[in-house]
């Protein structure tokens, strides 16, 4: 007797507030008891709606049409509000995407994980709950348990945060554990930890796992069986190693191939072909950036703490250079400090050529979510010609080079009349990257351009990428947490690690 | 404690500036405090010679220097209608309105906050239009016609109070009260519907948000969701809002003062602008600053209280 049977469930969405779409189709599939399943899709792919109806926390604007979905015996989909309530959380649990929002900002995480408790277990003496949830936070691994206990969430790393939440999802021992996108927000080592730290739970404690996720890899990494979901169906199902090494649906197939592989040697052999003779483009030396930080009391005192110091590079005109490092660690700071948006505290950044002409220094950026880093009511062409407005470019010039641009980041001209709020991920960091370009920059920083993205979208942004580094000749800093996208693309390597640059070389 | 040094610092600089304006801002208006006390009949020499008396004549700066002088040892000058000086006729008028206005605010936290927090469960929308309708009425009608209105019904019709005979509350405390509730609560209603629709429209904003989902996902009934998962994160941003109804309404409401005919801030100041009364108009205007600047520095401390993420800036 399977502990999950999900049998042709068929879901619709409200769209526009008008009319209905099937968002799932016919889902099948079984869970055993003990099973880490994994269900991978891309965004739209219906995975999160699917999963969702197993414990009734869609919301108004989707319903359920026909099919069953038996859990533990029992048909879920006749649950009243009660039966609801007591499963939730004490035999069904779930952890999301982003710890950091998916907790409550003004509790301390330690009642929030007692609130379990207090819900499911009330028979539990109120003062042997605090021990429970300290011996729980000690079970996921988080050091000096006592002190979590009292923290706010924003005072906690990603990976705390979602210790915590993990935390919470166990404490009452629930039978299924549902993790939607649990490692997705992630930086790649905590990624690793919080997947094991599941894979742990499941043997220790016997309980279900239904992981979903967007990539593969992750799936890979603890699952044994998968779906694949695309607009609404299962395209293909298997045991993992089956479907991860001879996928049979050509989906499936793409979603492998969309996965950058680049190792660290297929790096090192593009950067010997590197050409070293252009013009140096841009030298930092010896940059410092501090950061006053609050103390822990409501009047306490504020103190320094270093983000980076002696960070010293040059770079050369044409060159595509990576900036490599975790979440926190201080890249996007320095970004900041390069770009002129914040100022460093020591040393000295140098843009050769401009500095050189007495010109104004021309950086643009690209950063990572394409969905709130462009004004969403302007049209294409307004985005794209803004900045040669501000030039006082003539009229006529600018509208051919926007029509320039808007091909030569593999849009078409039709776009152009578009609002920013009617094109897809991909199509945005297409703009977002055209208009980056408008203006031949000295230096394009690209921030994580492509992390927010599915896998599919992200290998054609590469690809788009990799064309415009060899046709344009510019300067590129493309700051990733992300190696094998890095190794993918970049010709030098600078990792960024406790506060210090260092640049990747071959042994 | 740093902070609130650096608040009372803040005080004072804006103090200063806020005073030199007012000095400033009168040099523009037409008519003084002699041509006042004068009437239209007198004479230019009178005026002339009066202005020399007062002191008026004399440069803005030299002025300004001597009220400056003044206000530093607590003396703020002499009213020039009322022969008074300027500190005993404030102290009586700002206790009028510190009444009035403390009244006010129980009113509308006792309106707003249960109605606000109550109907935001209301998310159907036949109940949100009902809600909506209800609370627009409320918002819109105007303070003054409010305050006839309640003139009307309870002073008029049903001989609740008697309009017009303001009783101090130190006098009568009862009989104080029994009066002050009317005005107080044609202040109150219109800013107590806005604070509904305010705390609402919070809610709102937070019944979407991940965390709300979270709280739903670990077995949390609707009613514990709203109030001990939203409701403190919902009541952040409404403390701004309450924190200018509060400055509004210690500033002393002209209008309601008028039409109940109470010796408050409000109808001093009108007063005072006819009279051309200078020297108590600009200490009605500091004293406006003085409560907006407090009120403030108490929402900075308020927010980080209530929001572990917000730090105190400095």
């Amino acid at each position: 007797m399977a502990l999950l049977r999900m049998k042709d469930l068929t879901i619709s969405a409200l769209e526009k507030q008008k009319y209905w779409e099937t968002v799932a189709d016919n889902i099948s599939f079984d869970m055993e008891e003990g099973e880490i399943l994994g269900i991978v899709g891309e965004s739209g792919s219906g995975k999160s709606v699917t999963v969702l109806s197993i414990v009734g926390l869609n919301n108004d604007e989707i319903r359920v049409d026909s099919g069953s979905v038996i859990f533990d015996g029992e048909e879920m989909l006749d649950n009243t509000p009660k039966d609801w309530l007591n499963l939730r959380g004490s035999k069904i649990s779930m952890i999301f995407q982003e710890p950091m929002t998916s907790l409550n900002p003004v509790i301390k995480v330690g009642a929030q994980v007692e609130e379990m408790l207090l819900l499911h277990e009330p028979e539990t003496p109120v003062a042997s709950r605090r021990a429970r949830v300290i011996e729980m936070f000690d079970k996921v691994g988080l050091h000096h348990p006592e002190e979590v206990y009292d923290q706010y969430p924003h005072r906690l790393s990603g990976g705390m945060q979602q210790r915590v939440m993990i935390a919470m999802a166990m404490i009452c021992r629930p039978k299924l554990l549902i993790a939607d996108e649990p490692t997705t927000a992630l930086d790649a080592t905590v990624q690793e930890q919080i997947l094991d730290l599941m894979r742990r739970l499941n043997q220790e404690y016997g309980v279900s796992i239904l992981l979903i996720s967007h990539d593969l890899r992750v799936i890979h990494s603890i699952c044994s069986h998968v779906l694949v979901m695309k607009d609404g169906k299962v395209v293909e199902t298997g045991p993992i190693d089956d479907v991860f090494y001879h996928p049979q649906d050509p989906y499936t197939q793409r979603l492998l191939a969309a996965i950058p592989r680049s190792t660290k040697e297929d790096f090192l052999a593009r950067k010997k072909g590197l050409d070293r003779t252009a013009p140096v483009q841009l030298t930092v030396e010896k940059l410092k950036k501090t950061f006053l930080v609050q103390g822990n009391r409501l009047f306490g005192k504020k103190e320094r703490r270093t983000v980076f110091e002696d960070v010293s590079f040059s770079l050369r005109k044409g060159e595509f250079a990576g900036l490599l490092g975790e979440s926190g660690c201080g890249k996007s700071t320095l970004c900041k400090c390069i770009s002129g948006l914040e100022q460093a505290d020591e040393g000295e950044i140098v843009f050769h050529a401009a500095d050189q002409d007495g010109r104004k220094r021309k950086i643009s950026m690209v950063f990572q979510n394409p969905y709130n880093s462009m004004n969403p009511s302007k049209r294409v062409s307004w985005i794209l010609g803004e900045p040669l407005v501000l030039s006082k470019v003539p009229r006529e010039e600018r509208e051919k080079r926007v029509r320039e641009m808007i091909v030569r980041v593999g849009l078409t001209e039709e776009y152009l009349d578009d609002r920013m709020d009617q094109l897809s991920g991909g199509e945005r960091q297409r703009v977002a990257i055209g208009l980056a370009l408008m203006e031949e920059p000295d230096l394009v920083i690209l921030d994580e351009p492509v992390s927010a993205l599915d896998v599919t979208i992200q290998a054609q942004i590469l690809a788009l990428l990799k064309e415009l580094k060899q046709d344009l000749g510019l300067t590129f800093l493309f700051v990733s947490h992300d190696k094998n996208v890095i190794y993918e693309i970049c010709d030098r390597i600078f990792q960024m690690e406790d506060g210090h640059l260092h640049e990747v070389k071959g042994s | 404690m740093k902070y609130i040094g650096k608040k009372v610092l803040i005080l004072f600089a804006t103090l200063l500036v806020m005073s030199f304006l007012v000095f400033l801002a009168f040099e523009a208006v037409k008519g003084d405090a002699a041509l006042s006390a004068l009437g239209d009949n007198a004479t230019p020499e009178q005026i002339e010679a009066l202005r020399e008396e007062m002191g008026l004549n004399q440069p803005m700066t030299v002025r300004y220097g001597k009220w400056l002088a003044g206000a530093a040892r607590g003396d703020l000058g002499m009213s020039t209608n009322y022969s008074v000086s300027v500190s005993e006729l404030m102290k009586d008028k700002i206790a009028v309105t510190v009444h009035l206005a403390v009244l006010s605010l129980i009113l509308i936290l006792f309106i707003g906050l249960p109605l606000g927090i109550g109907t935001s469960g209301i998310w159907s929308a036949g109940g949100d239009i009902a809600v909506g309708v209800f609370n627009q009425i409320g918002m819109a009608v105007p303070p003054f016609f409010l305050g006839i209105l309640i003139t009307w019904i309870f002073g008029l019709l049903l001989s609740w109070f008697r309009p017009g005979a303001y009783v101090d509350l130190s006098e009568d405390f009862g009989r104080g009260l029994g009066f002050l509730v009317f005005p107080a609560l044609a202040i109150a209603l219109p800013r107590a519907f806005t604070l509904i629709k305010f705390i609402r429209d919070s809610m709102a904003g937070q019944k979407r948000l991940n965390y709300v989902r979270t709280a739903r996902s670990k077995g949390n009934d609707e009613r514990r969701v709203l109030y001990v998962h939203m409701l403190r994160n919902a009541l952040i941003p409404v403390i701004t809002f309450f924190a200018m109804i509060v400055a509004e309404v210690f500033a002393g409401s002209i209008v309601i003062e008028q039409v109940f005919g109470i010796p408050g801030i409000g109808r001093l100041l009108v007063v005072s602008i006819a009279n051309r009364d200078f020297p108590v108009i600009l200490a009605i205007v500091l004293y406006i600053a003085v409560i907006v600047l407090t009120v403030n520095a108490v929402v900075d401390i308020l927010y980080h209280i209530l929001d572990p993420r917000v730090m105190l800036e400095d």
